[in-house]
């Protein structure tokens, strides 16, 4: 609003100057510069000004610098007062009915020609002025847009506060650069002293924002300290204390600048440790140092050098829009003040607001229409832009990598059914979506995906046999989480869980069937076993029995279990006992120690071991005759490893019977087949068994069902 | 928990299976084992069922001191009958049958009440030797039943229950404890009471207890349940 009204108050003062309708050469020849249009025809082109009489007959000789644009270039103090001297002669010359001008033609001749100054209309003002306006409105508007976002924060204040700085500077410049000729003195000096103080705003409010934006490099001292010291340079001027305006202006820019950029040095070298932060200083800084850099490359050095400008001053300020569309596309990029997306819906509407009074003013003006249909057009044709313009918008600003719906599913199928664990296959997946550089577990899951820390964290919900993830640094830290990354979150936790339900209820149809096969394999195959148990004759029981073990042990195999160690041999030592207590032998056999206490073991090594001691131990029972039987079995390093020995007939036995038993035979065979061993040992005193097998190449190792036709392993005579 | 032997008419034993073959061979056992028992034989529940209820209007002569029951039975799971054993005949002690001892439903009969229980794929001779033992208040136990319970007095434990449940709730005693963990790790009965220090009497009476404690347990905690559910 401000802007506006300062924008209008600019346009009036500008058109109310009077006004010849003279178009001057650019200056190139240190001299005044030629006259190249006129909208009177009584002008001679070109030709040269060199005096304007005025109503009251004064004659005021017009110089090389009462044209230009800025006084800036004048070097003394006297210098100045005897320019503002002249504007007001000039400018009480040229307010008259009538005024006589002075023409010098190129071939030496002086004509003087009497014209009738009038006022302008917004449309004659020169383009620079429309440049200069322009720049300073972007600048007020960006400011207040990121201020009112986030009223409270000292960056963005500062960086409202720089654009107002640089607006109060601008207009001034845009006012008293668009006068053909001349300005009252007074209002040319007031005119030029806002400028000046708002270009040292616009300074200090830049240095102060790097001092404390993205991280705070000094305290509120040194910030109070910047702005007194910049807002001292206009006072200075004021009380004429440094020794030339020129030098206090320009090189006190350039002095500026050196500050400015080294702030932003500074915020690069603090925020090292942290990409966000990095990230907004290198965009950001480099905008705003480039933006400043090049003005002052282009207007400051060369006057303070004295060398001929490369632009005049009211195109250069464009350079300042490098600030603003910096600041713009920071938001959009990695939300500069931690603003995110929301923030250009509001801009856009204002910008939709300020077509609507342009077209309206356009309308008006440009088409003399009454302002009552002018303002409905400029609605609809507002309207008729707007989505357009925000669809566009929209797509430029807000782009994200494409995540199209058919590859979100694919990448989300490969995870639901890859053969990883859930916890390695969901971080997979969440590498693919947003490659973060970090992903570390939860302790206090969110209920949905959320933004955390300003866009660096995106927090994730846990997932059927995951925990929450909290990822940091997206996009390889190049960019910030947004909202459109939660929104890819959710719909890739909610495509996960559907497959994951439809993973789980297939597993589980798996598992039934598994259990039922297993129940019918216990029941009914295990019913029918025994009763052949109960009718069968001595020779065919060990088969039967064993068939009735590979039975128990299948069913708990295909019931997925891994058996403790401890539990295995607690039931293998229980069965044992049993038996040898009915004969009357002891065993000795201590319980398995604590080191073994968390190794599991999988069907297949269970069964192996199972089935080989009950085969030892029938054995033992048949033919040793034993009082004593001593067991120990170990697992460590991989392997189990069994010793069975007995206090028994031995060798004697062996003599007795003369050759190994089928039993013994299957189980030396099967433990070679595992990758283990077996070996059988007579004395005249007891026999003993060693075997030790691999826990883990069981899996390859060919099944072993009933072990053989279990005969009696050493036949008695 | 044994009847007197001087009764004018033969003992009675219970026996419920399916399977014919095994219904003749463990009655044969039981024959062998208690020469001085007379073996009633049903092949289903309801059977069973009609046989119990025909002791009650002693016709038949007092009920059977013994009852060695299946739990896959055609018409029912025989954990039913040891229930009603367990509830309505003091004098019948309940034994079930099974094929494996790691059955997941031997604990739940031996929570219902059954006072042991036998292996049928055990030799004839272990099995007569079991059924003495069970007979005279020695119940077996395996090693993964001994686990189960365990971790059944670890969980009602660790339960909130309101006081009044708590009452018929007897958690275990350290030494009772201390058995279940040795017979949980494959000791027999003889081997724990020499480790502990006790005699193997000693030791089965805690067996004893232990099996006993399980099934008040459950009973309170059924009635718990139903508490909860407001039946």
């Amino acid at each position: 609003m401000a802007g506006l009204l300062l924008m209008t108050l600019s346009v009036v003062t500008s058109c109310l100057g009077p006004h010849l309708g003279l178009t001057f050469a650019p200056d190139d020849q240190g001299r005044t510069p030629d006259i190249v249009a006129a909208s009177s025809p009584a002008v001679p082109v070109p030709s040269r000004l060199q005096a304007v009489i005025g109503t009251d007959g004064q004659r005021v000789t017009v110089t090389k610098a009462d044209l230009l644009e800025d006084p800036d270039y004048i070097t003394t103090y006297p210098a100045l007062d005897a320019f503002y001297e002249r504007q007001t002669q000039l400018h009480r010359a040229l307010s008259g009915t009538d005024v006589s001008l002075e023409l010098v033609r190129p071939d030496g001749g002086v004509t003087r020609i009497t014209l009738q100054p009038r006022t302008r209309t917004p449309g004659e003002l020169p383009a620079s002025f429309w440049v200069l306006g322009f720049t300073a409105m972007v600048a007020l508007v960006i400011g207040a847009w990121v201020w009112s976002l986030r009223p409270g924060d000292m960056a963005t204040r500062l960086f409202a506060l720089a654009g107002l700085g640089l607006a109060t500077s601008l207009f001034p410049i845009a006012v008293y650069g668009a006068r053909e000729i001349a300005l009252p003195g007074p209002l040319f000096a007031t005119l030029l002293t806002v400028s000046i103080t708002g270009a040292w705003l616009l300074g200090a409010g830049l240095i102060s924002l790097f001092l404390v934006y993205p991280v705070r490099i000094a305290g509120n001292r040194a910030v109070a300290i910047c702005f007194a010291l910049c807002l001292a340079m206009p006072v200075l001027r004021l009380l004429q204390l440094p020794p030339s305006p020129l030098l206090l202006s320009q090189a006190a820019a350039v002095a500026a600048l050196i500050a400015l950029l080294t702030a932003i040095a500074l915020q690069w070298r603090a925020t090292r440790p942290d990409p966000r932060h990095r990230t907004i200083v290198r965009w950001f800084g480099v905008s705003v140092g480039l933006g400043c850099a090049t003005f002052v490359a282009m207007v400051n050095l060369p006057l303070l050098l004295g060398l001929p400008m490369v632009l005049p001053q009211g195109y250069a300020v464009l350079a300042f829009l490098l600030i603003y569309a910096g600041a713009a596309l920071g938001v959009a990029r990695y939300r500069l003040f931690a603003l995110d997306m929301a923030a250009f819906r509001i801009l856009l509407l204002l910008g939709v607001g300020a077509m609507i009074l342009c077209l309206d003013a356009l309308l008006v003006y440009g088409l003399h229409m009454a302002s009552g249909p002018s303002l409905g057009l400029a609605f609809l044709g507002g309207l008729l832009l707007y989505m357009p313009l925000r669809d566009l918008i929209g797509r430029r600003l807000m782009r994200r990598p494409a995540m199209d719906g058919s590859l979100l599913f694919r990448l989300v199928g490969q995870a639901a059914f890859d053969s990883a664990t859930p916890q390695a296959r969901w971080e997979a997946l969440v590498r693919d979506l947003f490659d973060p550089l970090d992903i570390t577990p939860l302790d206090t899951p969110p209920q949905a995906p959320r933004l955390r820390e300003e866009g660096l964290v995106l927090e994730l919900p846990p997932l059927a046999g995951t925990t929450a993830l909290s990822l940091r640094h997206a996009r390889g830290g190049r960019g910030l989480f947004g909202p459109a990354d939660a929104r890819l979150a959710r719909e890739a936790l909610a495509l996960l869980e559907a497959a994951h339900a439809r993973r789980s209820a297939y597993e589980q149809g798996v598992m039934s069937e598994r259990l039922r096969i297993a129940r019918d394999l216990h029941d009914d195959v295990g019913a029918r076993l025994l009763s052949a148990l109960h009718l069968a004759e001595d020779a065919s029981r060990p088969a039967l029995h064993a068939a009735l073990d590979d039975i128990r042990a299948i069913v708990s195999g295909l019931g997925g279990e891994q058996k403790p160690f401890g539990r295995v041999i607690a039931d293998l030592r229980h069965e044992t006992a049993r038996r040898l207590e009915a004969l009357g032998v002891t065993l000795d056999w201590p319980s398995p120690g604590d080191a073994e206490a968390g190794i599991t073991l999988s069907y297949r090594a269970y069964k192996n071991l199972s089935s080989a001691v009950r085969e030892i131990m029938s054995n033992v029972m048949r033919h040793a005759e034993a009082g004593l039987v001593t067991v120990r079995i170990a697992c460590a390093e991989g392997r189990i490893h069994a010793t069975i020995r007995d206090d028994g007939r031995g060798s004697h036995a062996r003599k007795d019977g003369g050759r190994q038993g089928n039993g013994i035979r299957n189980l030396a065979a099967r433990m070679e087949a595992l990758g283990g061993e077996f070996a059988m040992t007579f004395r005249p005193d007891g026999a003993e068994a060693r075997f030790w097998f691999p826990l883990e190449a069981a899996s390859d190792a060919p099944e072993q069902g009933v072990p053989g036709q279990a005969q009696p392993a050493i036949v008695p005579p | 928990m044994t009847a007197t032997t001087d009764t004018p008419r033969p003992r009675t034993i219970l026996l419920v299976e399916d399977q014919a073959r095994t219904r003749q061979w463990l009655s044969g056992i039981l024959g062998k084992a208690f020469p001085d028992s007379q073996v009633t034989a049903c092949g289903t529940l309801a059977d069973a069922f009609g046989q119990l209820a025909a002791f009650r209007d002693e016709a038949e002569g007092p009920p059977p001191w013994l009852a060695v029951i299946d739990i896959n039975l055609p018409d029912g799971s025989g954990i039913e009958l040891v229930r009603e054993i367990a509830a309505c005949w003091p004098d019948t002690l309940p034994l079930v049958a099974t094929m494996y001892d790691d059955d997941g439903h031997l604990m739940e009969a031996i929570a219902a009440g059954a006072r042991g229980y036998l292996l049928k794929g055990d030799e004839a001779d272990v099995l007569q030797g079991y059924l003495r033992r069970a007979a005279a208040g020695e119940p077996a136990m395996s090693p993964s039943i001994a686990h189960r319970i365990l971790a059944h007095f670890r969980e009602t434990a660790e339960q909130t229950v309101p006081a009044s449940a708590l009452r018929h709730q007897q958690p275990l005693s350290p030494r009772e404890t201390d058995v279940l963990s040795l017979l949980g790790k494959g000791f027999t009965v003889a081997e724990s009471a020499q480790r502990l220090g006790l005699s193997p009497q000693t030791v089965s009476t805690y067996v004893r207890t232990i099996y006993s404690k399980l099934s008040i347990s459950n009973r309170a905690q059924a009635t718990l349940e139903a508490r909860r559910r407001g039946l």
